[in-house]
């Protein structure tokens, strides 16, 4: 047999492509067009120069530690050591009953708690899973509307935060240990003295989502006249709030309903990724399918760096981000002055001003085709009031200005843009607010610096905060660790984790969430708000604790509106238990749009560029603005678009890339006003040209034991003023320097050797590719299931790519972190990975997500290669794993077609440090070294959904049993199901007309099946 | 062919006596491991309070349940908390050397440290509920407890003894219903 390489699937499949693999029209896209990475790309014929600018980028290092004699040292003390651990193998040890039981707490069961993550971004309505007094797993609050049962990435893994070994366990003065009271005597002296002496208070807090710590705050500020209260938040909707701000003359925000939305236009704006809000993922996908009767929504973007919402649009423009303020005034001009919609065409002078304005400013300056813009426009004009634009946080506000004109024009603003009033100490400080406080604390204006649950001397590097700190005389740190500014402080203050806290959160319009604690803190940590309680002097505290304080405000201000018909403690046991109450969020009044504003705007909008880049500093979809840095499971989550997994870099497009003659992990220097940053290049397709994109969050000084020094503190590059905003820099310059750092990207591993995985269609139902190759293998199978057929469908059109399965199954499944050199090296353990593939021209791609795990193959490969029967198949379907069999000969990862077999190279669980052995599921087993694994459909959560149906005495019902890829999926994504019950969500999703199996042709009988991507392409535009 | 009587001397007189001899080791050291006593049974540790199941489970006819609160719920049936030993140890034998340790450790808000008897390895995720709801009563795998002074392991609790009865529980467990069985595929119990 001959290998079969990606030329030859290309003659033998139908559909004809164009030299740089696009299809042409109505042809199927044939399988080879389909590359998961440029590397994969580059190996087909026309693209050597694409290898050589990839070449080192590709190539594994050895491990410099490990030599013959090494390796002869390391088996020798093995060895030696076998025999240690031999006792006398009658005993078992001891057994510890507990002392007393909480009333129906029995060991082994889980309970639930309802609460709420507030300290993650766009606060988690969560239930957590307890085992014997500690959170296990966290899922979404599925009563909740703004969850509905889902948890993204950040959420999911909140479990390992809580029982993050680097922790700060007790109060620290100056290193040394002091007691709480000590603690709090000691700041409210140095409050007290600061204040006598005219010297000013800075309390930095993140925003306050709370109403509760809003009014403690007050409180607070009251207390203490002299205190300055400083919001800090390393991304923000500033520019966005203060553009309706200027356009509607009120402040607040707006929110999208996306479930309305037929037409969306994206401005560089990732709300299906890390700009997003939780639930946005949702109501946007809801509209993807096109069984749900609704009509298929269009997803216009227009964006610098390939993001997750570039990728699941329909038809994706890259536009450097200098341009876009001109692309956004340009086309308001071409829906005002030529399709003369809405009210302002009939504005005699805004037209003129506007048609000046915009002279001489055409579709290509933006690099796009005029009949693409056409589209584009035709498609807005004809959805008035059911489109909706929005543009990215990171634009100026004089963009957002244009959008909410643009909102109004198309009679979307109040339908499918609703304002919301943002309640006071949810914005974020303004630049001149912080540059004031720096100047205060420069100046020795300054008696003492609180920071809660905030970490200034990171997050804000343009105001050097950590050397004002050094002028100012008492510092307080209150943190989970021990952060950049911890490090600086005085004080140190354990504070506690959300799940071991009390408060309360109306993010959500609508909706007061409650946040309750889940368990008893593992070490005497107290959160924020209580030692802001205590810090007042005794006759101004209003309730000995934070707990009781919450209780009265909601006794006072929360239960009397609600008109609640039970008593104060029925309504908040019933808050307790749902996890939420409804209450009644003020409606902000409609308000008329500012003509001058709006002229400004454009105005200001259609400057040139000049020369140099453009820099987009993005928030990291994984550590978000580094809080998450010493989180283990996201920093090896890989990136979604880039997979990149631990660290960050300088994403350029393949052409700019070429310009600087770069290749990829070659260093360049980022010039932007007065700071440099020197970090590896990686090569993006889809990259505006002439822009430069880092994520923050990375390079921490101290980020804890996993997260310092990984990745480059991006921060670095901002400039107090700003550039175009905080996040949005151009005249930036490039220099190419010699150095290379390694860049670890998972999707290059595994090929996918010309074999077609992805199917797509379009809405109105015409194929665009095709998933299987011809000469299919007949069926194998001999196996009858008479019981139940466990079974899994994956709706690729609601599937976005956020990776938040990756990341509940690893808490699941206590899937090991591996470390960076690990994943260099292609040992990366996650049992569900998100697949990425691209197709079309290497400058703006289309892009594919397949979440790929164990398919559950009726005559599964790798069965029938175990040599010791390890891997065998259940009368339900499932392909078993039997770690206490299996001797580690890796036939059967070598067999498997989709690679979703991961072997534990090195006992990755051995240097667990305490707290950390917490987080484990109870029911599954942690594996050690020598052993393959994979995903099991959640065996544990079967049997348990099977138990819980037999205690009831009923029969298991569709539904019981949910994985924990389905529970996290933001998207409803992922249905999990008894293939045998013709009633059952997974046995009708799977006889759909999108149904198909992965590499079916060969004939392994999957057990997973997936919908096909739906793209709604306009009906004048390929794809 | 012609026999080579030589290779053949050679077999008989080194080769044969050499793998007679590992046959016979791997016979005996297999034997030694998969021996009854290895399994721990008949094992019964003292414990550091002299319980006596057969004073309370078989003379004052406490039912499992009352302390073995887990076991109709749960995959564990539970070692009893302190506190439900001190509901009835308030009042009765508080003059007892045991009694008074447990009232000790009670009011120090401790627990008795048990000599663990049944142990099953880390990988096998045994659910005492499924086993009891499906009639298994619990002598069937812990022996006659109503007549142990001291706990003792009866069963080898190894997996051939699961999987005995998992073939033809009606056949083993005398009075269950006559069509018996428990799943015999490996994710039952390892996971």
């Amino acid at each position: 047999m001959s290998p079969i390489g990606p030329k030859d699937l290309r003659t033998r499949t139908k559909g004809q492509q164009t030299e740089n693999g696009q299809c042409v029209d109505g042809g199927e896209r044939p399988a080879a067009s389909y590359w998961r990475s440029l590397e994969d790309l580059s190996r087909t014929p026309g693209n050597e120069a694409l290898r050589a600018m990839l070449a080192d980028a590709i190539a594994i290092p050895p491990d410099p530690n490990l030599n013959r004699r090494r390796f002869l040292a390391v088996m020798a003390a093995s060895l030696s050591a076998a025999g240690v651990g031999c006792g006398r193998f009658e005993d078992r040890g001891t057994i510890a009953g507990s002392a007393a039981l909480a009333e129906g707490d029995i060991p082994g069961t889980p309970r639930y708690y309802a609460s709420t993550l507030v300290h993650y971004p766009g606060c988690f309505p969560v239930i957590a899973t307890v085992r014997d007094g500690r959170v296990v797993k966290l899922e979404g609050n599925s009563e909740h509307p703004a969850s509905m049962g889902a948890l993204g990435a950040f959420g999911q893994a909140s479990t390992l935060d809580l029982y993050d070994p680097d922790r700060l366990r007790a109060p620290l003065l100056n290193g040394k240990d002091v007691s709480w009271e000590e603690a709090d005597q000691l700041v409210r002296n140095h409050i007290e003295s600061s204040s006598r002496a005219g010297k000013f208070t800075v309390l930095v807090t993140g925003p306050v989502v709370s109403p509760t710590a809003h009014s403690l705050l007050r409180l607070f500020t009251s207390a203490y006249p002299k205190t300055i209260h400083r919001i800090l938040a390393t991304l923000h909707d500033g520019e966005r709030s203060g553009g309706r701000q200027l356009a509607f003359g009120t402040p607040g925000a707006g929110t999208i309903r996306w479930d309305l939305a037929d037409v969306i236009l994206s401005v560089d704006c990732d709300f299906l990724g890390s700009q997003g809000q939780p639930g946005d993922e949702r109501a946007f996908s809801a509209r993807r399918r096109p069984e749900a009767g609704a009509p298929v929504n269009r997803l216009w973007a227009v964006e610098a760096g390939l993001t997750l919402t570039g990728s699941n649009a329909d038809h994706r423009f890259p536009l450097r981000p200098v341009l876009q303020p001109a692309f956004l005034a340009w086309l308001l001009g071409e829906v005002v002055l030529r399709r003369k919609v809405g009210p302002l065409a009939a504005d005699g002078a805004l037209t003129g001003l506007l048609r000046a304005a915009l002279q001489g400013i055409a579709p290509s300056d933006f690099g796009m085709q005029p009949k693409a813009t056409a589209a584009l426009i035709d498609d807005l004009v004809k959805s008035q009031g059911r489109s909706a634009i929005i543009a990215g946080p990171q634009l100026p506000t004089s963009c957002h200005v244009l959008v909410a004109a643009l909102n109004v024009t198309l009679g979307n603003e109040g339908t499918t843009v609703l304002p919301v009033l943002t309640r006071p100490g949810t914005d974020a400080s303004t630049l001149q607010e912080w540059a004031e406080a720096a100047e205060l604390m420069n100046r020795d204006r300054v008696g003492v610096l609180i920071a809660l649950d905030a970490n200034p001397v990171y997050s804000l590097p343009e105001f050097d905060i950590a050397h004002g700190l050094t002028k100012v005389p008492f510092v307080v740190s209150s943190s989970l660790l021990r952060d950049e500014t911890a490090s600086a402080a005085h004080l140190v203050l354990p504070a506690a984790h959300d799940l071991e806290s009390w408060g309360d959160c109306d993010a959500h319009p609508n909706l007061l969430s409650i946040q309750q604690p889940a368990m008893r803190p593992v070490s005497p940590v107290r959160q924020s708000e209580e030692s802001l309680l205590s810090w007042l002097g005794k006759d101004e505290r209003p309730t000995p604790n934070y707990r009781e304080y919450l209780k009265l405000r909601w006794t006072n201000e929360v239960y009397p509106p609600s008109g609640a018909a039970a008593d104060f403690v029925r309504f908040w046991e019933a808050a307790l238990h749902d996890g939420f109450v409804d209450i009644k969020t003020e409606a902000l009044p409609s308000s008329t749009l500012s003509i001058p504003e709006v002229l400004d705007a454009v105005g200001r909008s259609t400057r040139k560029p000049d020369h140099g880049f453009d820099l987009v500093l993005c928030p990291s979809p994984r550590l978000h603005d580094g809080r998450f840095a010493n989180n283990g499971w996201l920093q090896e989550l890989p990136h979604p678009v880039t997979t990149q997994a631990w660290g960050n870099a300088a994403v350029v497009g393949p052409a700019t890339a070429a310009a600087l003659d770069c290749r990829e992990g070659q260093t360049i220097r980022i010039k932007a006003g007065g700071a440099s940053l020197d970090l590896p290049i990686l090569v993006g397709p889809g990259v505006a040209d002439k822009t430069v994109l880092v994520d923050l969050g990375y390079g921490r000084r101290a980020g804890g034991s996993v997260g310092t020094h990984v990745g480059f503190d991006a921060g670095r590059l901002r400039s107090p003023k700003g550039g175009v905003s905080a996040w949005l820099y151009t005249g930036v310059r490039l220099v190419a320097v010699r150095n290379r750092e390694p860049i670890i990207r998972v999707q290059q591993h595994d090929m996918a050797e010309g074999r077609a995985f992805i199917k797509e269609a379009t809405a109105h139902g015409t194929l665009l590719s095709v998933a299987t190759t011809e000469h299919p293998h007949p069926p194998e199978s001999n196996w009858e299931y008479n019981g139940h057929k466990w079974g899994l469908v994956i709706d690729l059109s609601a599937c976005t790519g956020c990776g938040a399965c990756t990341i509940a199954c690893v808490a699941e499944n206590n899937i090991p972190v591996v470390g960076p050199e690990q994943v260099a090296k292609g040992r990366e353990m996650h049992w569900i990975r998100i697949d990425r593939y691209f197709s079309g021209p290497v400058a703006n791609p289309a892009v594919a997500y397949q979440p790929m795990m164990c398919q559950q193959c009726d005559c599964a490969p790798c069965e029938k290669v175990c040599p010791v029967a390890a891997t065998v198949h259940s009368p339900e379907g499932l392909d078993e794993m039997v770690y206490n069999r299996c001797v580690g000969t890796r036939y059967c990862a070598n067999n498997c077609p989709y690679k979703v077999r991961r072997f534990n190279y090195l006992d990755y669980h051995q240097e667990v440090k305490s707290p950390k052995e917490l987080v484990f599921n109870p029911e599954v087993t942690v594996r050690s070294r020598g052993v393959m694994e994979k995903c099991t459909f959640c065996v544990q959560r079967i049997a348990a959904g099977k138990q819980a149906a037999r205690a009831a005495g009923r029969k298991l019902a569709d539904g019981d049993i949910r994985t924990a890829c389905q529970q996290a999926c933001p998207t409803g994504a992922i249905v999990f199901g008894d293939l045998n019950d013709p009633e059952s969500r997974v046995h009708k999703l799977a006889g759909s007309e999108r149904g198909y199996r992965a590499l079916e042709e060969l004939g392994i009988g999957p057990a997973v099946r997936y919908l096909a991507r739906i793209r709604n392409p306009h009906s004048g535009l390929k794809i | 062919m012609e026999p080579n009587w030589n290779r053949l001397d050679e077999h008989v007189k080194f080769y044969l006596p050499v793998v007679v001899a590992v046959a016979l080791v791997s016979i005996l050291i297999t034997g030694l491991i998969t021996a009854p006593v290895r399994r721990v049974k008949g094992y019964s540790p003292v414990q550091p309070v002299s319980f006596s199941h057969q004073l309370h489970a078989g003379q004052m006819r406490i039912d499992c349940r009352h302390c073995h609160l887990g076991v109709e719920v749960s995959r564990h049936a539970t070692v009893p908390t302190t506190a439900i030993c001190m509901n009835c140890h308030k009042a009765a034998a508080t003059d007892k050397p045991g009694v008074i340790r447990l009232r000790e450790a009670a009011a120090r808000g401790e627990t008795l440290l048990w000599k663990r008897v049944h142990k099953l390895p880390d990988f096998v995720y045994f659910a005492h509920l499924v086993h009891v709801q499906a009639g298994i009563r619990c002598d069937n795998c812990h022996g006659d407890v109503r007549r142990m002074d001291v706990m003792t392991q009866v069963s080898t609790l190894s997996m051939g003894a699961c999987l005995g009865c998992h073939r033809q529980a009606h056949e083993r467990v005398p009075g269950s219903q006559a069509n018996l069985t428990g799943p015999e595929n490996c994710s039952a119990c390892h996971r």
